[in-house]
């Protein structure tokens, strides 16, 4: 859909925006009725709700492309401290780099570019680039527990799908049923260069399902079954409370059981929330059998999965998207998995096309959230996102996790600083283009989840012992500088 | 099998780096595995305290384990809409591995309850006869009585719970009843508050003795919720539920019986398998899309071959274990096979089977590494290090770290021509890539022990040449294979090995493996990690394991006997 010939769904559908958005608010101003039966510490995140959209590209992105020219950025940087120096990118020369042409002209004050930052863990494979959530890397069996906080949507959850990850599929984030929104596309080039999709793990229509499948129960059913969910649910709290009172409760139950209750919350809020949304009219690339519709067009499909997501943030369905971009073969068409990141010719003639189509359809999305406003009626949905842009390569053909590049869009709720191209790189140490020592992307990942509202104390005994993601091995080795602080949120890029 | 002995030599002079990186990769996961050759059979379970129990977290239902459950509560109620819905619960890993199992109630896992639970008793209500069965002729009624409910509490509501529900419970359940708009709704509701509840949802081990202990008795119920989830995934049957009921399986002489009564189980079976599924870290998607097509050549492939594979191997391990009580040994050297899909049969190079007498496989192939789950792969080169990563760290428990990406990096140190690629092996190829030292700290056990396995194609099909391929998988040339080595199999002694027929002939009687094998075992059927106080336990295992006249049943059995003891301690 183009950002400019194309009418808002949700303009379109039988309740205005106005209406719609009033009525979110006016039913988040009743939940969560559960929430004297929880704990203190598990009960729903204060509002404005925030989200976080995390788009992590299998196959090798262009470094040199993701960031402005050497040439053109070093006079404009500006020294925060001896390690970190920073451009605002509305002052540097547009475009900023060939992958993003002119499409973020109007996001950069919510654009981030980030330089130096590696260390992500197991080989910097995408897997690795979620160790900061804990996922489980192949070969390591220490069970680590994925989990953005409690009181959030789970998305990233699954280890065993990392884990089979590593016997061929690099399909890193679970596709999931309910709620939750986890996509991997497995996509190809045709011979003309068109983006064509091989395999995604979800349809839009059954994404829309999975997420609002209530919309369409009619008012006086739903009433119904909420009056008979809220009457179980306050029975299943009499029984986790007795559990709770039980002599032979271990804490680590009482945790399992506190989890429960804030899920029960959220749910019922969900539940809420739910009523006010409807269908946008929106043109499924899947008919109801699974089938891609005859006019299927991968541009649509991608489309649609950003249009749900809008209105799944709105609606406070889901506050996490995790959408990777997955090259299907190493041997084939286009773009393969190791592909030569730094090869001019091939990158303008082939990857670099794909990969720029995939940026600005990235931007577009951005563009819907920022056209949205928020249900808090401060600002807008951008405003309170965070989108997470990520890659696992850095060099040629390897996976080299020295300086992978990131981009950030949104401001995670005013939690950190955006419109920045950001250099992490510790001049002290810095050797060579090949080896700019940084800061450890956990910090990046670090000030996400506290601007989600995850604290501290939630990820600090996770992952590998050394709190939430991988510090160990060479990562600890390249980033010695960071031993006491890499589980603090990045310095500069958060607020205080 | 010849084997030579080759003392390990360390270079003086090797960095501490590589010293300790040599060492954590020659260390076994928990210690005290060291085995200096196949015919070492020196105990190395430390078992101080034979009544040391190991705490472990109570632990909610897998999704697999709610479906066995509902399927054994609901099964004549389940249509195909209902299924659906009930196929909604999330893959939580718990099939597949405990590894990947998180412990937590996430929003989409009570989701999928929430509607699981209010769809299943509209669909009892619909099946006359099941809303009898479950909740009593007195259902049918216009308007259900208190005491209608109360004889469903009393009685169909224990299955529900997996033991009798608590007065608190009762009184809980009876409030739902009469809050509820009318009086059939605020049955199914019950029902629904019963399945939402965590007593369903979690396998709770709380005792029923008032003593305040941190190690305490389990109840009659809790044991039999133990064997049967523990074998079968599934809720104890009504055998069991009566003996629980009567106190019966308390004795262990009762209990050990239920056990090999349990194991027999179709669903106990299925269970198994999934064991040897995650054992070897099979993979259950195969896909052949990717492979070059001269590989494929003579074979018709389709999506069926995986369940063909599949059906095969699930034979295969019935018959060793249950129609043959066999042997480690047995598993891992029988020639059985029942590959009646013809493509497969192709592969494994017999005739279709039938019947249910097993065809006998050639002489170069034979036992569970030389079927196509444990060989396959779906691109153009065999996956030689995953073969000897396998045999390594999951068959004889060698600890293999994850490699640093330092390390891995190194593997592109001197990148080959395509010219140099095609003259040579897969094999080559991977011992080129991990030449440095610091790869080899790993790889020097990884790869002759993958090596062996390299006269077998990505398709598990016998072969004498290796084909290459350019980026296109066109073919480019064919190479020599070489499945000779010297494995470091043994500490301290390395091992002449022609293919991998002499490897597997040598670890199947391995006490090494079998103590490995062990581990694995117990810890599987306990979904968790073993502890160091689990040793006097897998202990026990481990010798029925080398006991020339017990099987891998027996050891089964045993290993869920011990695991059912009465004890539990609290965890914290």
């Amino acid at each position: 859909m183009s950002k400019n010939n194309k009418k808002q769904w949700y303009d379109q559908r039988f309740l205005g925006r106005r209406q719609f958005l009033m009525g979110i608010g006016g039913h988040m101003l009743m939940i969560p009725f559960l929430s004297s039966l929880a704990p203190r510490n598990v009960l729903a995140a204060p509002l404005p709700n925030r989200r976080l959209a995390m788009f992590p590209m299998e196959f090798g992105m262009m470094t040199n492309f993701l960031r402005p020219d050497n040439a053109i950025i070093k006079p404009s940087l500006i020294a925060h401290s001896p390690s970190i120096h920073y451009a605002n990118l509305a002052s540097l020369p547009k475009p900023i780099s060939f992958v993003f042409d002119n499409t973020f002209d109007d996001l950069l004050n919510d654009l981030n570019i980030f330089y130096g930052l590696g260390g992500t863990g197991e080989a910097g494979h995408t897997y690795g680039i979620f160790n900061g959530s804990n996922a489980n890397v192949p070969g390591d069996n220490t069970n680590r527990r994925p989990t953005f906080g409690r009181s959030l949507d789970v998305i990233i959850e699954n280890s065993a799908q990392f884990k089979s990850s590593f016997s061929g599929k690099m399909s890193t984030i679970r596709p999931s049923t309910k709620q939750t929104y986890g996509v991997a596309m497995f996509w190809d080039r045709d011979a003309s260069g068109n983006p064509i999709v091989k395999q995604p793990t979800m349809s839009d229509r059954t994404l829309f399902d999975n997420i609002f499948g209530l919309v369409d129960i009619a008012p006086t059913e739903k009433a119904k079954m909420d009056a008979r969910k809220t009457l179980v649910a306050d029975s299943v709290l009499e029984d986790i409370n007795r559990l709770k009172n039980h002599k032979r409760i271990s804490k680590s139950d009482k945790d399992m059981l506190d989890r429960y209750i804030t899920s029960v919350n959220d749910l019922q809020k969900k539940l809420l929330d739910v009523k006010s949304c409807s269908k946008p009219s929106i043109t499924y690339q899947y008919d109801a059998a699974g089938k891609k519709i005859a006019s299927f067009s991968v541009d649509q499909l991608l489309d649609n999965f950003f249009e749900i997501t809008t209105l799944a943030f709105a609606c406070d369905q889901s506050r996490m998207l995790g959408l990777q971009n997955h090259f299907g073969s190493s041997a084939g068409a286009g773009l393969p998995h190791h592909f030569d990141g730094e090869d001019v010719v091939v990158d303008t003639n082939n990857s670099g096309i794909t990969q720029k189509w995939y940026i600005h359809k990235i931007a577009d999305f951005a563009r819907k959230l920022k056209a949205f406003p928020d249900p808090s009626g401060q600002g807008s949905l951008l405003d309170h996102s965070l989108l997470m842009v990520m890659n696992e390569h850095s060099s040629r053909r390897a996976h080299s996790p020295v300086d992978l590049p990131t981009l950030t869009i949104g401001s995670l709720g005013g939690t950190v600083n955006s419109g920045k191209y950001i250099d992490f790189r510790q001049e002290a140490r810095f050797i060579n283009d090949s080896t700019p020592f940084g800061h450890p992307r956990k910090q990046l990942l670090i000030s996400a989840l506290q601007g989600m509202g995850v604290a501290r104390s939630e990820y600090i005994n996770d992952g590998d012992g050394n709190g939430f993601g991988m510090f160990s091995g060479a990562q600890a080795a390249n980033h010695t500088d960071f031993a006491s602080t890499h589980n603090d949120p990045l310095p500069f890029y958060t607020k205080p | 099998m010849n084997q030579i002995r080759v003392k390990k030599i360390i270079v003086a002079g090797l960095c501490l780096f590589l010293v300790t990186s040599f060492q954590n990769c020659s260390q076994f996961e928990s210690a005290k595995l060291d085995f200096a050759s196949s015919s070492d059979s020196s105990n190395q379970f430390t078992c101080t305290n034979p009544d040391d129990l190991s705490g472990s977290e109570n632990k909610r239902l897998s999704s697999t384990q709610i479906k066995n459950s509902l399927s054994s509560l609901f099964s004549a109620s389940i249509d195909t809409n209902l299924q659906k819905i009930i196929d909604k619960l999330p893959n939580d890993g718990g099939a597949e591995s405990f590894e990947g199992f998180s412990n937590i109630f996430s929003e989409e896992f009570l989701t999928a309850m929430s509607e699981i639970s209010f769809a299943i008793p509209e669909r009892i209500f619909a099946v006359t006869s099941e809303r009898n069965r479950i909740f009593g002729t007195c259902s049918g009624s216009a308007t259900i009585t208190q005491v209608c409910v109360q004889a469903y509490l009393d009685g169909y509501a224990s299955q529900v719970f997996r033991r009798p529900l608590s007065v608190e419970e009762k009184t809980t359940s009876l409030n739902v009843f009469t809050s509820s708009a009318d009086t059939v709704e605020g049955l199914k509701n019950v029902l629904a508050y019963h399945l939402q509840s965590p007593q369903f949802l979690t396998l709770w081990e709380l005792g029923d003795q008032d003593v305040t202990s941190n190690v305490f008795d389990l109840s009659s119920y809790e044991i039999a919720n133990r064997i049967s989830y523990y074998l079968a995934d599934s809720p104890p049957d009504s055998t069991l539920r009566l003996k629980a009921q009567s106190g019966e399986i308390l004795d262990p002489i009762v209990a050990r019986a239920e056990i090999e009564r349990v194991l027999n189980t179709t669903a106990a079976k299925t269970k198994l398998v999934s064991f040897f599924i995650y054992w070897l870290e099979l993979s259950t998607d195969m896909d052949f899309s990717q492979l070059p097509t001269d590989v494929t050549s003579g074979i018709t492939l389709s999506s069926g071959i995986t369940t063909a594979a599949y059906d095969e191997l699930s034979k295969y391990i019935k018959y060793v274990i249950f129609d043959q009580k066999g042997s480690y040994k047995d598993i891992l050297t029988s020639k059985a096979s029942f590959a009646q899909h013809s493509e497969l049969a192709k592969i494994y190079g017999h005739a279709p089977q039938s019947g249910l007498t097993p065809v006998e496989m050639t002489s170069e192939r034979m036992g569970i590494f030389h079927k196509l789950p444990f060989l396959y792969s779906g691109t153009q080169k065999t996956n030689l290090i995953k073969r000897g990563v396998i045999i390594r760290r999951d068959v004889l428990c060698d600890y293999l770290p994850t490699p640093s990406t330092a390390v891995i990096d190194m593997r592109n140190d001197e990148p080959l021509l395509d010219s140099e690629r095609f003259a040579m092996s897969n094999r080559q190829v991977i011992e080129h890539q991990t030449k440095n030292v610091s790869c080899m700290t790993c790889h020097s056990t990884i790869n002759p022990t993958g090596s062996a396995f390299e006269n077998f194609d990505q398709l598990g099909k016998m072969r004498v040449r290796e084909a290459n391929y350019n980026a296109s998988n066109v073919f480019i040339r064919d190479v020599n294979i070489d499945t000779q080595s010297v494995i470091p199999l043994w500490l301290g002694n390395d091992v002449a090995s022609a293919s991998s027929v002499d490897l597997i002939t040598e670890i199947s009687t391995s006490y090494k493996a079998r103590a490995c094998f062990a581990k694995k075992m117990y810890s599987y059927i306990n979904q968790r990690k073993n502890k160091s106080n689990d040793d006097c336990r897998v202990n026990q295992v481990y010798q029925n394991l080398i006991d020339p006249d017990k099987s891998i049943y027996d050891a089964l059995i045993e290993a869920v006997s011990v695991s059912s003891t009465k004890k539990r301690v609290v965890y914290e």
